[in-house]
């Protein structure tokens, strides 16, 4: 447990460094010598309209406050346990790169002012550090057919029915891409549609899910 | 097995517009994202489109990202974790080479 802290110590500060090289490269001096507290408070601070863009937030300020949940200003070895717990979303007690990006951009997106500001039908603003804003499903530039598509679909995927190890694959029946590889061992029905119940008994099936982005 | 898109411009959590693109809202749109997709990535196993009802991605739980592996049976072999964090490839490779092995007239 205790290299673990302190592999993880030295990877969160890192990886909060080179946020903020990136992002606050405007950041003002003083707020590096602030109490951890009193730079959250300035943070906030900045949540204002007025504000703009991601380069005056303070993701360290904001990752303290989140490993230091009494807000006694000192990070205790059983918080530090408490964070990793949060964080260690596979369960292996440890933290990993993924999971350690995973929640820096979920910091990044909360601090960002403005996710929800009007924007263009044209939509995604670029930002420069590959992070990704949230919006709400009123938001102008969301289509309200395709956010409420993905919902059901992110839910499908949290629910309980999905066929696990031994249980029946669902059929389908889709269209093959026209000039994408189609081996000998894949055989399109009388419609040119492709079926899974058909490419069985010869050959065990791998199904990638993925979209382009 | 190419699906609904994850990051679309006009999504909830789009990707900067230089990077993506609009959700498409037809099977006519929806194969020319999958197109430009396989090409880009220089995909070469076949590809399929799941239906606008989203009707794969649901029953497998597919999005944004999953890996299956279904025995010569038609039973799920291995299903990875939702993705992007559970898409482990190389735990599919691992659950697919014990496949084979166990039967090795069953190669791909």
């Amino acid at each position: 447990m205790r290299d673990l802290n302190i592999r993880f110590i030295a990877a969160a500060t890192l990886s909060c460094l080179v946020l903020q090289a990136g992002l606050s490269a405007q950041e003002d001096a003083p707020g590096a010598k602030d109490g951890e507290k009193k730079s959250a408070e300035r943070v906030e601070d900045r949540q204002g309209p007025e504000t703009s863009g991601a380069r005056r937030i303070n993701p360290m300020a904001k990752l303290l406050e989140l490993m230091d949940p009494d807000g006694d200003g000192t990070i205790t070895a059983s918080e530090l346990d408490g964070f990793i717990a949060k964080l260690d979303s596979d369960g292996d007690k440890r933290v990993n790169d993924d999971e350690l990006r995973v929640r820096m951009r979920a910091i990044l997106s909360a601090l960002r002012p403005g996710s929800s500001g009007g924007r263009s039908a044209s939509g995604g603003r670029s930002r420069g550090s590959g992070g990704r804003q949230r919006r709400s499903i009123d938001d102008p530039g969301v289509s309200r057919e395709s956010a409420e598509a993905s919902n059901v679909l992110k839910q499908a995927t949290r629910s309980g029915g999905l066929p696990g190890p031994g249980d029946r694959a669902p059929d389908f029946r889709l269209s093959l891409l026209e000039g994408s590889a189609a081996p000998d061992y894949v055989k399109p029905d009388e419609k040119g549609l492709i079926r899974l119940s058909q490419h069985q008994d010869k050959k065990p099936v791998v199904l990638i899910f993925g979209s382009y982005t | 097995m190419y699906i609904r898109e994850a990051h679309p411009i006009d999504g909830l959590s789009p990707l900067p517009a230089s990077r993506s693109v609009n959700d498409p809202k037809n099977l006519l749109e929806r194969t020319e994202v999958a197109s430009s997709c396989a090409k880009k990535l220089n995909f070469t196993m076949p590809m399929l489109i799941d239906d606008m009802k989203d009707s794969t991605a649901r029953n497998y739980g597919g999005y944004p990202d999953r890996l299956y592996l279904v025995g010569k049976d038609g039973k799920v072999v291995y299903q990875g974790g939702p993705g992007p964090r559970g898409f482990k490839p190389d735990e599919l490779e691992e659950e697919l080479k014990k496949v084979l092995e166990a039967s090795p007239s069953g190669k791909k």
